[in-house]
């Protein structure tokens, strides 16, 4: 049953010289249990398509839909907050916490208490492999393996249903990489969720259930 | 997510970064404080001074005469009255002459008071020009006085047979036409020179005022000298000056000799203020520039350590904080960090000076709304950022 769908999705923005349209007409409904890739160029829009599904963006035509609803009449920092996750290349992990407070984070957002909240982040840690040493670490002492295991574990905290993945093993050598690419695999088939990694590396893109190709903003099933 | 548990935190690990928002504060508010300082002192010098300069003032007719004003009561109540005044020193005198009221008409009653004394009321001993001699008993404080005393000339004594001690009966007269009269019996308590013929004979003011109000007399004021008070507010007697008919002689305005001028003799006090003014003068209106100057470096500062903090913020917005949250959290920290070395500035100030004025209190704080105005700005401009695009730029 389809999770998340674009539909006629468009989106068109200004630059100081022209007018680009990033995104053209797309639809696709993306289901629960699966991974997806979209592969394509630089430029050719996945970014922008992740940026539309994660609810930071509303299309300038069309419509996202979640569940039903249309992200543009949804409270969209709550979507964020409970339903949608996002994994990227830099890790983007909060540099003053530690690697234990920033898995916490979306916890205590939710308003889970900060004791439940520590056991459940601990719980995450070591889901993806890593043990009780990195929880008192900031992420400049971690390995780029290392803090995209805790930007993975932070993903999952909040039990998302959706996770989206820019690039994830961009910044990572081949063993650590495949390892991502394992966990964000189990999530979609042993835990349900719907997963969505944009990439280029078409080495990643071959482990996908699907895969949807990009081109000049258009998409479609490759 | 807790505003309390995160502000601090940010604080204490942001480190170096913190520390520059704290001394920035705190250097301003010292800055503040210190320039304020400067001209409190310079204003309690001129206060000094003008407390301790006297200024006096006079009433002159247009055509140069400080006696024979005819001043009306009405003007020396509202000078009185004005809170300039301090001190007022007046003469006022009636016609009349020595000795009971004689039956006389005409020419010869206009001849008698001629050629007899007028009697002056006084309020100061400062009217004569050598000091009178004056019995024991007595002292300069009798002008002050409603005693029925006198000091007559030593030619007066003489000419009318009475020495010291004596009592002189004076018949105050209305005037020509409608001849009213009233007498009043005075103690002579003294002598003074004088090289007129007749020479008035002086009483204390309220005693011809009396004799004003038996006669049914509009109570007219002679001459009227003044030690002037609250100096620093000249310009406003000035106006209240005009208001009360005085004509200002410099500006050439009277054309009826009757009219009359207040001359404010200010000149030492002028000058002695003059440098102190200019300073006070100059640093007041500095001040704005100054404020405004730190107040923009409250601005920029803010501004500037908010936007290198971007990252966090889309990182927070990509979690689903709300912009309202971030917006609390953000603003929490650096008006924390302002307040605080606001404050510290306040203590450092009180600590080394003992004091510190309101309005140097009110510039502080204000520097603190600058502040947080800054950060505001630069809090909501993030709000506009694209969170994807910071959040996708590759390493």
């Amino acid at each position: 049953m389809s999770i998340l769908s674009l539909k006629d999705v468009s989106y068109t923005y200004k630059s100081r010289y022209q007018t680009v349209q990033a995104v053209k007409n797309a639809s696709y409904s993306f289901q629960q249990g699966k991974v997806y890739a979209i592969v394509g160029k630089s430029g050719s829009g996945k970014t922008t398509v992740l940026s539309l599904l994660a609810g930071l963006d509303l299309p300038s035509d069309g419509q996202v839909v979640y569940n039903g609803t249309p992200t543009g009449k949804m409270d969209r920092d709550k979507y964020r907050r409970e339903d949608v996750a996002v994994i990227y290349q830099a890790y983007n992990l909060f540099p003053l916490l530690t690697a234990l407070e920033n898995v916490m984070y979306p916890l205590e957002l939710k308003g889970v208490k900060a004791k439940e909240a520590r056991a459940k982040a601990a719980e995450m840690i070591e889901s993806v492999g890593l043990t009780e040493e990195v929880f008192k670490r900031y992420p400049a002492m971690l390995s780029g393996g290392e803090q995209q295991r805790i930007a993975i574990a932070r993903a999952l905290a909040a039990q998302p249903k959706v996770i989206l993945a820019d690039e994830p093993t961009g910044n990572l050598d081949t063993e650590n990489g495949a390892n991502i690419v394992n966990i964000l695999k189990s999530l979609a088939h042993e835990k349900n969720c719907c997963v969505i990694i944009v990439t280029h590396d078409l080495a990643i893109a071959e482990q996908a259930d699907v895969v949807l190709r990009m081109q000049d903003g258009e998409m479609a099933t490759a | 997510m807790s505003i309390l548990k995160a502000v601090p935190r940010s604080l204490l690990r942001r480190g170096v970064r913190s520390l520059v928002v704290l001394a920035v504060s705190l250097v301003i508010a010292l800055f503040l404080n210190m320039y304020g300082n400067a001209i409190s002192q310079h204003e309690q010098t001129l206060d000094e001074l003008h407390a301790s300069i006297e200024v006096t003032g006079y009433i002159i007719s247009l055509d140069g005469n400080t006696q024979g004003l005819d001043i009306e009561e009405q003007t020396i109540k509202g000078l009185e009255e004005s809170g300039f005044i301090r001190e007022g020193i007046y003469t006022r005198k009636i016609w009349g002459m020595v000795g009971p009221w004689q039956e006389l008409a005409g020419t010869q009653l206009s001849n008698k008071i001629y050629n007899s004394p007028r009697l002056i009321g006084a309020n100061s001993i400062t009217t004569f020009a050598l000091p009178p001699e004056i019995m024991d008993g007595y002292d300069e404080s009798l002008f002050a006085s409603a005693e029925k005393v006198c000091l007559v000339s030593e030619d007066s004594l003489g000419l009318y047979g009475l020495a010291i001690g004596d009592e002189l009966q004076y018949t105050a007269v209305s005037d020509w036409r409608n001849v009213r009269h009233s007498s009043v019996s005075l103690k002579i308590v003294g002598t003074y020179e004088s090289p007129f013929r007749p020479a008035a004979i002086y009483c204390p003011l309220d005693v011809v005022t009396a004799l004003y109000r038996e006669l049914d007399l509009p109570v007219l004021t002679d001459s009227a000298s003044f030690i002037l008070q609250n100096t620093q507010e000249l310009n406003q007697f000035r106006e209240l000056l005009e208001n009360l008919n005085f004509i200002n002689q410099q500006a050439g305005s009277g054309s009826d000799y009757k009219q009359l001028s207040f001359i404010i003799s200010d000149r030492l006090l002028k000058n002695a203020t003059a440098s102190v003014q200019s300073y006070i003068d100059f640093t007041t209106a500095l001040y704005p520039v100054i404020y405004l100057l730190c107040a923009g470096i409250g601005f920029v500062v803010s501004y500037l350590l908010i936007r290198i903090r971007k990252p966090e913020f889309a990182i927070m917005r990509s979690l689903g904080t709300s912009k309202v949250l971030t917006f609390l959290i953000f603003f929490s920290e650096q008006g924390v960090l302002c307040l605080l070395g606001a404050a510290l500035g306040i203590f450092l100030t009180l600590a080394t000076t003992q004091h510190i004025s309101a309005q140097q209190f009110v510039t502080v704080i204000g520097y603190v709304v600058f502040y947080l105005v800054g950060a505001s700005i630069a809090i909501l401009a993030m709000n506009r950022v694209n969170v994807m695009q910071i959040l996708t730029a590759k390493e």
